[in-house]
Formats: structure tokens, C-alpha cells, sequence
């Protein structure tokens, strides 16, 4: 854990040349670790890193753009050409996608060095649990211990500098928190979703993974924006979030939800680790206000009906009839459940069937329809929060990284992990987890939910706590 | 018991765009199967739909051409089920919020006028295709083509205002006018870009009660429709009289047996779980935007009708013919514009014309014929270039070569004979070698005179003109 | 009001998956849970709320009718369990 690898990091040394050549195999030798002994990655791009490595000695690319050469790891849920896309699952083992994801072609456009796919929980369903078909994706801080995500575990090792994910319920944003890493999940609409395998489209967006607020800003910078394939980034045109960040940081109000410390599965260490950190927001010129915000802590529920419903219908399409696993079988509706018994997880087939319970004639209007207007509860109690205050804090997960044996403790079709990170999915605003580290020991995870399209005021001051 | 059946259509209509409704793909007829396909018609993962202007466009407009209230915001829905023509594992349609609600169309059955309202018409995509070598029932696998999955379609619903057969074969033609004249569709049943679904029950006469109705599927023509409709209204009565119970469930139209047979599965989704797809954020239909389709639209052909009757004093029945296309009401219309005497051009058009195209089984816009053409033919009868007779020679000469009434005429030596010095030698001639028939005219038996007058048309090949061949006879013979 | 295993079961296969019956007791107890922690959340200021099936409220922008190319056929097949050069294979539509 003592490597430190940033981008701000890098970009101070000379010779590129020896300077690529050195990182590459520095960085190789880091991802050959994470691959093997820590269960990061399903598939490394092998034959393209050393072309690419090559490509940028060679002068191509040449400072085009900041991350122009800089490794970067992708959640095995965002579509790629060169490299097949699993979503952490069998029914998916070998699907090699013909597009590239919207965010995928403008990393490559930048230059930036695709180091691999990295595991994820399968379809993002299974929030930070860290584990798939694949196996678990194990935590740098303690291997016994889950990191999240692949992405997590890859970028906390040093083997990418950032990672790109999903986010749907807070699964990004609570594996940043269990690696010590900085975890953005942006507006609804921020990045484009093209080309993101999501399993709730009205929760998930495409979030980022990284060590520090610079390195965030430089990532959202190049992939925020708009793209006519995913509508609902239309009409938000990015701002330079690298020039929002070197601005001032003045009189910052935050709130602070009564009832923060009375939820059931906050660790003392978490309320330790987190008052601390409040305190240093405090220090560094914020004022920290208690709000009133009685639905918030109903949207980890909330999002689980919802995200469960929407889930049901958007994997409907893993069928063996286009693509992925496919069982044998004598006639067509047998070969659909047949298919999807095998390739899906235990987990996810009780998440499909729960959604599928939810929906049904019989708890439509008494179970899905309230969830939908409590949805709008949470969003119109944090708009009017918003309009008192520039942020509102929280930890971004009641625990620590769980022990692999005791996941079960912590997950379920809803999750404790959830409790602080759903309501910025149900209301669409960005959400960051800034990293709390404790001397030795796990770290922890404080988490800053914006108003809409706010990420750069959120960066600015993660980047003044980290200096 | 007399029964009375109460029927109900539901019919899809492929929408004429040139993509499909949420991708750019081609929605060209009949090519290899899968070239039209691309990751988010085939349902491919992390692929998002974008909505297409023109379907909503196209929607609106048959919408407000079948008299509905236009919705000003609507949402796309999922409507979830599995089956092997389907590749999301849901279909996106208009479920919340049709395009359109409320409107109707009016009938004529025999000479009454009936009104079949539509409860509502909304957008959605359609599915793909299966394939099989033989039957669905004996192949062993199906082949699947996704070209046709995401074209865009509207689905017409009907009220249960219909009461037979054959008022669900007018009101499905009538549909079809209407369509064709708003150029959304082009409605062809045999290639499945219209279709039509029955719910059919009966009951009592009198009764205002529903009985139990069956849904009937897989009726490829109108004659198909009017067919397996009758059939299926037999079917219930005998049910009914033998004093068991129809059983709600969709049946299958069987057109070579001509029955229509039950089509059961353990598997049939009936619970869709509707709900907006995240994905295709809601659409709100501007009142300026609906007033622009509305401007857009055409003379419709209940208008055309009225307009036809009022206007150029046709009568009803001439008037519906002529507007069973909108080429043939605008060709009538333009012809009528160059020549006008509309009764005549409607028995030309409605005789002649239509008569030509019948035969042919050729469609008014492949017609050679020009509307100045064809006010050009009238006006040489008019002025007695040639006689009416000789005019349908040379109208079937126009119809198979496109040439003018003119050219026509001189290449073919048409020309009427009207010179009366010309004539007097022919007519003279004529009752010279019939001393028969004169002698029977004479004598009082008129009917003579008409052998003569035939003579005289076959000796000048039909180019004599009667009324100076008359008028010479009845000279030569007082 | 309680849930039954029968609803579980006509979940799932409306889902087109098969559950052992661990899973389905699993999953019976722990959407009880969640389904009377919904309920809990239900009040009368409930009844009148609209519902956000959408985080933003932006309406849809339409796209034009303009052709694009579409995938060669042998990139849409390359996934496909079982096809010939044009079409997806799949199993006997009808049961028997």
C-alpha cells in the first residue's frame, strides 16, 4: 500500500521514453499481481498494453491530452472491442462485444493504456460484495477481506492509476470506501451510459475510481459530455472540472442528516474515523449544519425495489438466443430457463425473481408503485435540502470492508452497505466518496452528495482535505 | 335464440419510415435475413434505444386522421415476456399513454352509415420473425430473423361496435383508405406490414351484456378476415346452442382447413409487468408540433366524399369509388379540372378505367394515362374528331402506351368521317346492295334501320359519325 | 397478507428461472421483510405524490429518420450459440 501511484505523480518527470518504459513495467509487474494474487482482473489485455506501450514511446499520442499514456482499468461491465465483456457471469463467459462503450472510445482517444477488464459483482447487481463467477476480488489492505470490486483492488494496487465502473445503488462508491480510494459516482447524465452493461438504468451511471481529486477531475473531464446515444446526457455540457478545482473553497455549508450515527450497522471505528474527518472539513473553512432528511435513510429499500424491477427486465434479454450461455434443451422456453438457471448466480436469480415478485399484478400498486413515490420523496427532500445548504455528508458505508465470510451478514437483496449511498441514485445527484484513512488499519470512506452537475465543488474540497 | 356477435379489431400497421423507431437500421421489405440489424435491434447489452421523430411524427398523423384526441405526454413502456422473436425479453410500446384515444371512423354498409369508434392507437416496435423449413409445428428448430424487430408499428384498437363479418371486412378496408391517403403506411396485408386480430363473442339479440370472446389471430387478407370472423361466430353459436360455454383463448384462422383452431401453452405470459423504460425518457407532443402534423394532413376521403358529392353533384356511390385511392380521387380531380363535366369523367373513370385496371390487376399509379390526356380524348369527341366508340380504341391504345389521344388518331388514320360528300357514296352504297332491310324499313319496321346504320359503321370501320349517318339515311330513305 | 412460496414459484418462472427450495425459502423470508419495510414507509401524504420513474426531468430528444449503417452479418452472428451464415437457431417453439 505504499505505492503511490497518481497521475499528478507521474506527470512530473522528463524523458517520456524511459519514463513510459518504466512505468509500463513497473506497472505490468503490479497488474500480474493484482491478476493473480488478488483475483483483480478476468481478463488483461495482454497483446494490446505492449502495443500500445510501443505505440506511445514512438511518440503517437504524443501530449495530445494529461492522459495520454496513463494505465487505466475497466469494470468487466463497460462494452470492449479488443477484449471480451463478461459482467462478472457465466451466461456471459465468452461474449466478445461489437462496440466499444462511449466511455472506452474516449480513454482510448486521450491515449490512455487499457490495462484489462477487472471483476465485478455480476451484472453490478450484488453492490460491493466483490464477488462473481470469476471468484472474489480481494482487499490490498487485508486479502481476507473483500475489496468491492476488481477495479477497486486494481487501482488501490497500483496497477492502473483510475478505474471506470458502474453504480447503482452505491456499489462504487463503498468499494472506494473499503480500498481507500476516492469513488465518484456523477450526476444522472454526467457520462454517457452507451456501451455500460447496467441492471437498473433509471439508478446506475458510469463512476470513477481513483486515487485523488486531480485525478478524478482529469478523468471526468475527458469523459463527461454529451452523446446522442445516451439521451440523458444531452444539454449538460462538461465545464473544465481541472480549472473548478484550483478555484477557492469559501464558506462551504454542509448538512449533515440527523440520525446519521443512529443507523444500526455503523462500526464505532467508522464514527470515530468519520467525526475526524468532519472536523477537518471544519478546519479547512467548511460549516457543518444538521439537516432534516426523515426519507433519506428509506432509499436503500427503495432502491432495492426499484433497481430489483428494473433488473428483471433488463437482463431479460440474457436468453442464449443472440448471444452468451445457451443449455440444451428440447424445446424453446425450457431452453430459456434452462440457460438462465446455469449462467446466472444464485444471487442474482433471487434478485430477478424478487423484481419479478414486485411487478407482478398482485404487488404492483401495493409494493412498486409507493416504492416510486417514495423515490420522489428522497429527490424532492434533498432538492429543497440543496437549496439550504452546498452538500450534505455522510459516511459512505456504516462498515468497513467485510471479511469474505461474513458477506452474507452484510448483503442481501437490499444491503446494509446501501443505507448512505441509494438516495443519490434514486434522486440522480452526483455522490463522492473521499477516502479516510486510519493509521494501519482499514480505511474507511466519508461521502459528499452535490447538487446536480456540482461535481466540481465536491473535488475542489476532497482535493483541499488531501493537501 | 337469434344471436347477435359483437366484434372488436385490433390492428398493427407498419409505420413508413425509412429506419426503425429506436435505431438507425433499414426497414427495407424482404432482404437477408439479419442485414438490417444492428446491437440495439438485436437487444445486445449495453446498447440504449433512441427514439425515432418520424414514427411519433407518423403516429400523431394517423392518429388525428382516425378523429382521436392527440396525448401531449407520453412515455415508452416495457411489456415484458420471453419468446424467441422478441430480443430484449420485453417490447417497447405505448402502454400508459396512447398516442391517440377517443376517435372513429365512419362506415357505409349496405347504404347505412355506421360509426365504428377506436379507443385507441399507440406506437411500438415490432418484433422479428421465425422461419421455419416446414410447418411451425413439425420443424424440429426455428430459424430467427431479427431484420423486422424494432420497425415501428401502431396498433389500432376498435371499440366492440362491430357486428359481423362483413362489417369488420368494410371497416378494415376502410382503415386501409384512410391510411394509404395519410402516407404513414403502406398497408399491405400479403407482405404483413397491416394485420388484424379479432375479439370475437356473441349474445343474445338485445342483450347488453358481453358474452365470453375469444381473441383470433393469423388473418392475412381481408378475405381471411371476413372468413375466419364468420367462421368463428358459427363456431360460438354452436357452442352456445349445445349449452356449453365459449372458452376465453386465442385461436388460430387455419385459411387451407377454414376452421379456426385453439392455441394453448403453459408458457403464455399473461402478467406484463408494465412499467416506462428508464431508458427512452418521456416525449412531450407540442400543440404546436401536433398542429403542424394536422396541417400536413391531406384531403381525407370522408371530405373528399362530401367535397365530390357537393361540389361536382356525383352521385354517393360515384363519389366513394373514385375516393378509394387518393391517386385515383386526384387523377379524377385534375381530369375533372382540364375537362369540366365531372359525370362524364366519372363514368369514364369509374367504366373504363377502373374496368382497364381491374383486368390488368394494375394499380392507378402505374396507369399510362395522364389526366391532360385524357381530358384531350374528351375533347376530340367534343368536337366529333372522333366518336365515342372510336374513343374507347383509342383510350385502350393511351392505356398501353402512354401516347396522346392525338397521336393516337393520326397514326392509326382514326379520324371521323364527317364530310357528308364522302358519306352520301358509303350510305347509298349501303342500301343499294340491301334492298331487304329498305324494303322492311318502309314498310314500317324501324328496327331496319339500325342493320343499316351497322353497315354503314362496318363499311367505314366505325369511323363514320352516327349523327350525320342518320341524318343521311333518314334523307335517302323517306 | 403473507407472502406464499406458490408466488415465489410463479415469479421465477415468469422470470424463466428455476429456484431450489433453499433459495425460495431464502428468498420468501427475506422479501417478506423487505415488502413489510415498504409498507412501513406508506402514509396518507403518500396518495397524491407523483412518480419518479425518471431522475431528471428532461423529455426525450427525437432522432432523425436517417439510415445508419447497420452490423455486417457476420458480427451479428459471432455470438450466437447455434446459427447458420443468416439466421439464429432456436429450439422446437411448440412443447410436446
Amino acid at each position: 500500500m505504499k505505492n503511490s501511484n497518481t497521475l499528478t505523480g507521474k506527470k512530473k518527470k522528463n524523458s517520456k521514453e524511459s519514463v513510459l518504459t518504466g512505468i509500463s513495467q513497473e506497472m505490468l509487474s503490479l497488474v500480474g499481481t493484482a491478476k493473480e494474487e488478488y483475483n483483480a482482473f478476468i481478463t488483461l489485455n495482454d497483446h494490446n498494453l505492449e502495443k500500445q506501450v510501443s505505440d506511445l514511446s514512438m511518440g503517437e499520442k504524443e501530449e495530445k491530452n494529461s492522459l495520454s499514456g496513463i494505465p487505466a482499468v475497466l469494470g468487466d461491465n463497460l462494452c470492449t472491442e479488443e477484449m471480451r465483456t463478461t459482467c462478472g457471469s457465466k451466461i456471459l463467459e465468452n461474449y466478445q462485444s461489437p462496440f466499444n462503450a462511449f466511455v472506452v472510445d474516449k480513454l482510448k482517444d486521450a491515449g490512455v493504456m487499457i490495462v484489462g477488464k477487472a471483476n465485478v459483482d455480476e451484472f453490478g447487481v450484488g453492490d460491493s460484495r466483490g464477488v462473481s463467477y470469476f471468484g472474489p476480488s480481494k482487499n490490498p489492505w487485508d486479502i481476507s477481506r473483500t475489496a468491492g470490486s476488481g477495479t477497486a483492488s486494481a487501482v488501490a494496487l497500483g496497477a492502473a492509476v483510475f478505474g471506470l465502473g458502474s453504480d447503482a445503488r452505491g456499489g462504487l462508491r463503498q468499494s472506494a470506501a473499503y480500498s481507500g480510494l476516492a469513488g465518484l459516482k456523477p450526476s444522472y447524465g454526467r457520462i454517457s451510459r452507451w456501451g455500460l452493461i447496467d441492471y437498473a438504468p433509471s439508478l446506475d451511471q458510469v463512476g470513477i475510481l481513483a486515487k485523488t481529486a486531480v485525478d478524478i477531475a482529469l478523468v471526468l473531464e475527458c469523459t463527461a459530455g454529451e452523446d446522442y446515444r445516451d439521451l440523458s446526457t444531452l444539454n449538460n455540457p462538461a465545464p473544465k472540472y481541472l480549472d473548478i478545482l484550483e478555484g477557492k473553497v469559501e464558506e462551504i455549508t454542509i448538512g449533515l442528516p440527523g440520525g446519521w450515527n443512529d443507523v444500526e450497522t455503523l462500526e464505532p471505528e467508522v464514527k470515530a474515523l468519520f467525526e475526524k474527518e468532519l472536523a477537518k472539513l471544519k478546519e479547512i473553512g467548511c460549516i457543518i449544519v444538521e439537516v432534516d432528511l426523515p426519507h433519506f435513510f428509506k432509499a436503500s429499500a427503495t432502491a432495492c425495489i426499484i433497481g430489483a424491477v428494473e433488473a428483471f427486465s433488463n437482463l431479460a434479454n440474457y436468453d442464449g438466443v443472440r448471444f452468451g450461455f445457451r443449455s440444451r434443451s428440447k424445446h424453446l422456453q425450457e431452453m430459456y430457463i434452462e440457460s438462465r438457471t446455469e449462467g446466472l448466480s444464485s444471487f442474482l436469480k433471487q434478485f430477478l425473481t424478487f423484481g419479478a415478485l414486485v411487478s407482478s399484478e398482485s404487488h404492483y400498486n401495493e409494493i412498486f408503485l409507493p416504492a416510486q413515490k417514495i423515490r420522489t420523496k428522497i429527490k424532492e427532500e434533498l432538492e429543497e435540502i440543496l437549496k439550504t445548504v452546498d452538500m450534505v455528508v455522510t459516511p459512505t458505508v456504516p462498515f468497513r470492508a467485510p471479511l469474505f465470510l461474513d458477506l452474507d451478514s452484510c448483503y442481501g437483496l437490499d444491503s446494509s452497505a446501501n443505507i448512505f449511498t441509494a438516495a443519490a441514485n434514486l434522486a440522480g445527484n452526483p455522490a463522492l466518496s473521499v477516502p479516510v484513512k486510519s493509521d494501519g488499519d482499514l480505511p474507511a470512506g466519508l461521502q459528499l452528495i452535490g447538487k446536480f452537475f456540482d461535481e466540481g465543488k465536491m473535488l475542489s474540497i476532497m482535493n483541499i482535505l488531501q493537501k | 335464440m337469434k344471436f347477435e356477435p359483437v366484434i372488436g379489431l385490433e390492428i398493427h400497421v407498419e409505420l413508413l419510415t425509412k429506419t426503425k423507431i429506436f435505431c438507425g437500421c433499414s426497414t427495407t421489405f424482404g432482404e437477408e435475413p439479419n442485414t438490417q440489424t444492428c446491437p440495439v435491434c438485436l437487444g445486445l447489452p449495453g446498447s440504449r434505444p433512441l427514439l425515432n421523430k418520424k414514427a411519433v411524427e407518423f403516429a400523431i398523423k394517423a392518429s388525428l386522421a382516425l378523429n382521436c384526441d392527440i396525448v401531449d405526454y407520453t412515455t415508452f413502456d416495457r411489456k415484458n415476456y420471453f419468446y424467441a422473436d422478441l430480443p430484449k425479453g420485453y417490447q417497447i410500446s405505448q402502454y400508459f399513454f396512447p398516442t391517440g384515444t377517443n376517435g372513429y371512423v365512419d362506415i357505409n354498409v349496405n347504404g347505412e352509415n355506421k360509426r365504428v369508434r377506436i379507443h385507441q392507437l399507440h406506437l411500438e416496435e415490432d418484433t422479428g420473425k421465425l422461419l421455419h423449413a416446414g410447418s411451425i409445428i413439425d420443424s424440429p428448430y426455428s430459424r430467427v430473423d431479427f431484420n423486422r424487430a424494432g420497425v415501428p408499428l401502431i396498433e389500432i384498437v376498435t371499440e366492440a361496435d362491430i357486428r359481423s363479418a362483413e362489417e369488420a371486412r368494410i371497416f378494415l378496408q376502410k382503415l386501409r383508405t384512410i391510411l394509404l391517403y395519410t402516407e404513414v403506411s403502406d398497408c399491405k396485408m400479403e407482405e404483413g406490414s397491416m394485420r388484424c386480430d379479432a375479439n370475437i363473442s356473441i349474445r343474445p339479440e338485445g342483450s347488453e351484456v358481453f358474452g365470453i370472446r375469444t381473441e383470433l389471430k393469423n388473418m392475412n387478407s381481408f378475405k381471411a378476415v371476413h372468413k375466419g370472423i364468420e367462421y368463428e361466430i358459427k363456431r360460438q353459436k354452436k357452442v352456445l346452442k349445445s349449452d356449453s360455454e365459449v372458452i376465453p383463448e386465442t385461436r388460430h384462422w387455419n385459411e387451407s382447413k377454414g376452421i379456426t383452431t385453439a392455441m394453448r401453452s403453459k408458457f403464455k405470459a399473461s402478467d406484463y409487468r408494465c412499467f416506462p423504460d428508464p431508458n427512452v425518457l418521456p416525449v412531450k407532443n407540442s400543440s404546436e408540433w401536433i398542429d403542424n402534423i394536422k396541417k400536413s394532413l391531406p384531403e381525407l376521403p370522408d371530405e373528399k366524399i362530401e367535397r365530390f358529392v357537393k361540389e361536382y353533384n356525383l352521385p354517393q356511390y360515384d363519389a366513394e369509388v373514385l375516393t378509394g385511392s387518393k391517386e385515383l380521387a386526384e387523377f379524377y380531380d385534375q381530369t375533372v379540372s382540364l375537362y369540366p363535366n365531372p359525370k362524364f369523367v366519372s363514368n369514364w373513370v369509374m367504366g373504363e378505367l377502373i374496368g382497364l385496371l381491374n383486368a390488368r390487376k394494375e394499380d392507378i399509379s402505374c396507369c399510362e394515362i395522364t389526366p391532360t390526356n385524357l381530358a384531350k380524348l374528351f375533347q376530340l369527341i367534343d368536337n366529333q374528331t372522333i366518336s365515342g366508340k372510336i374513343a374507347k380504341t383509342v383510350f385502350e391504345e393511351m392505356f398501353e402506351t402512354g401516347k396522346d389521344p392525338e397521336t393516337i388518331v393520326k397514326e392509326k388514320n382514326l379520324v371521323q368521317i364527317s364530310d357528308a360528300g364522302e358519306l352520301e357514296k358509303i350510305v347509298e352504297m349501303v342500301i343499294e346492295s340491301n334492298p331487304g332491310p329498305v324494303a322492311d324499313f318502309k314498310g314500317g319496321k324501324k328496327k331496319a334501320l339500325g342493320f343499316l346504320v351497322g353497315q354503314i359503321m362496318k363499311e367505314t370501320k366505325g369511323q363514320a359519325n352516327p349523327q350525320a349517318v342518320n341524318k343521311l339515311l333518314a334523307e335517302k330513305l323517306k | 397478507m403473507n407472502l406464499s412460496s406458490q408466488e415465489i414459484k410463479d415469479a421465477a418462472w415468469d422470470a424463466r428461472l428455476e429456484l431450489s427450495s433453499q433459495e425460495e425459502d431464502a428468498l420468501l423470508q427475506e422479501a417478506q421483510q423487505l415488502f413489510k419495510k415498504v409498507k412501513s414507509f406508506i402514509d396518507p401524504t403518500l396518495e397524491n405524490v407523483p412518480l419518479t420513474f425518471f431522475p431528471i426531468p428532461s423529455t426525450a430528444v427525437l432522432r432523425e429518420d436517417e439510415v445508419q449503417p447497420s452490423l455486417p452479418v457476420s458480427k451479428a452472428m459471432a455470438n450466437a450459440p447455434d446459427a447458420d451464415d443468416h439466421c439464429y437457431h432456436v429450439p422446437r417453439i411448440i412443447e410436446e
